[in-house]
């Protein structure tokens, strides 16, 4: 297996010190990168700004996304992506303290692969990102590699 | 008056003025014919002149009178313009609130709960006993401020959008509720009687919101009664037809009934019956905006009755 990087787009500290918990307890490890705004994620996607000097430009397996996110929500973020031939087919997970019916709907009507709501138990809550973590990073099998290769 | 006194004056006048100018007969005649004539016209243009003056009167009058009207109107129109956009704008702040309490109070809790639980599992072995119980205290109150947050969205939501009436079969809502309480709690024994086929013209969602509520407030005031029983059926409130919903359990003291429909106001300990205080605010919200209204009687340890209309009135609110 390539090294494959899980992208984690949080503003929330603390919400990233417990998703991270939770994917390193699921073996999710050493491949997480964290990005903490909207301009930031779309910077480290396009290799723009202050990732314009990343070594690996290659994307991430998956992309987890917070919808609240300072600068450009995560909605914008996920419309820029669709929009763009390298980032369409790239997987993101829509990771939202939300439970808007109008949040979810936005969300997949913008092109989100799938749409978690964060459980406020933890239990629930890690049980939730670590199925996450296995689940894009081990089981799923990514268009946006193959369609960049080819 | 003045045409009058003119008229006689001219008749006398010219009389006297005819025979002075003409001598032969024939020609006074004809004198007084042309005479008689001119006096005709100028009649007939004066009358002319004065309903003309009339006419414009009264079209100036009424011209007028529209204007006010249609000023009126047009003020009456800008007012309900402006106390629309001030609705929308209340409805907008709500729906704004209601996000921010869905999406940014949760985080904070979420961290509460994570790192307390966090705490247990890395370091359960250095901890006392009396340091796990004050960390399960804090995992209890995120919990119950969970439980709030969730009962806010449900209240801010319940009401929210177009109110879509439609023949809902009410009978039929309060009977399927019973039905998942009693399947929650098998252990249960639960004596219901509900009157079949009731319809009532309602919002179908917020209706099953108000009576699932009043039902779970009957099933859970009835936990501790020795042969628990819940009602439901149609009855009169202030002349409008209105529906009930009775049971027998622990009641409520009447000389609080006007908190019972208060937001996160209980009549009831934690300990006794546990509940955040939003069920009754919930079902009072619906039942206005449907313009109905609502009532509560109760006694402590003699049950609790609820009764309200849906404001409809003329179609009947109730049939079959």
């Amino acid at each position: 297996m390539r090294d494959r990087k899980l992208l984690l787009v949080e503003d929330d500290p603390q919400d990233e010190a417990l998703t991270l918990r939770a994917l390193k307890k699921a073996g999710v490890c050493n491949c997480i990168d964290v990005v903490r705004d909207g301009q930031q994620a779309l910077d480290y996607l396009f290799g723009e700004g202050e990732f314009s000097h990343r070594a690996d430009q290659s994307l991430p397996a998956v992309v987890l996304l917070d919808i609240g996110l300072p600068r450009v929500s995560g909605l914008d973020v996920l419309a820029r992506l669709r929009n763009n031939d390298r980032t369409r087919l790239l997987p993101v997970v829509v990771l939202t303290s939300s439970d808007e019916p109008e949040d979810l709907l936005r969300s997949y009507r913008s092109g989100a692969n799938s749409y978690v709501r964060k459980p406020v138990a933890f239990a629930e809550f890690a049980s939730t990102v670590a199925q996450l973590g296995v689940y894009w990073m081990a089981t799923n099998e990514p268009g946006h590699e193959v369609d960049h290769a080819s | 008056m003045i045409y009058v006194a003119v008229a006689i004056a001219w008749i006398t006048l010219s009389d006297l003025t005819v025979e002075f100018m003409f001598s032969d007969p024939d020609d006074q005649i004809t004198a007084s014919m042309v005479k008689g004539w001119v006096f005709v016209l100028v009649t007939g243009l004066l009358l002319y002149g004065l309903i003309t003056r009339l006419v414009f009167q009264i079209n100036q009058l009424a011209e007028s009178e529209q204007a006010l009207k249609d000023r009126q109107q047009a003020e009456l129109e800008s007012e309900v313009a402006r106390r629309t956009a001030e609705l929308r704008a209340a409805n907008q702040e709500l729906d704004s609130f209601a996000y921010a309490v869905s999406h940014d109070l949760r985080a904070p809790l979420r961290a509460m709960n994570g790192f307390s639980e966090a705490l247990i599992e890395d370091h359960a072995d250095e901890l006392s006993d009396a340091a796990r119980g004050h960390l399960d205290q804090i995992q209890i109150a995120s919990a119950r401020m969970n439980d709030l947050i969730d009962g806010l969205l449900v209240l801010s939501r319940v009401t929210r959008g177009d109110l879509d009436r439609s023949l809902v079969d009410v009978s039929a809502i309060v009977l399927a509720q019973i039905e998942q309480l009693q399947a929650r709690e098998p252990e249960r024994n639960v004596v219901s009687s509900i009157q079949p086929a009731l319809v009532a013209r309602g919002d179908r969602r917020m209706l099953e919101a108000a009576l699932g509520n009043l039902v779970d407030n009957a099933w859970k005031y009835t936990a501790g009664a020795c042969s628990a029983r819940i009602e439901f059926g149609q009855t009169m409130l202030d002349g409008e037809p209105a529906f009930f919903v009775r049971d027998n359990g622990a009641g409520f003291d009447a000389r609080h009934a006007d908190k019972l429909f208060q937001p996160f106001q209980r009549l009831h300990r934690q300990d006794e019956f546990p509940g955040i205080g939003i069920g009754l605010a919930t079902v009072q919200r619906v039942i206005h905006r449907h313009g109905g209204q609502i009532s509560a009687r109760g006694q402590i340890g003699a049950g609790a009755e609820f009764v309200f209309t849906l404001g409809v009135g003329d179609t009947g609110n109730v049939a079959g």
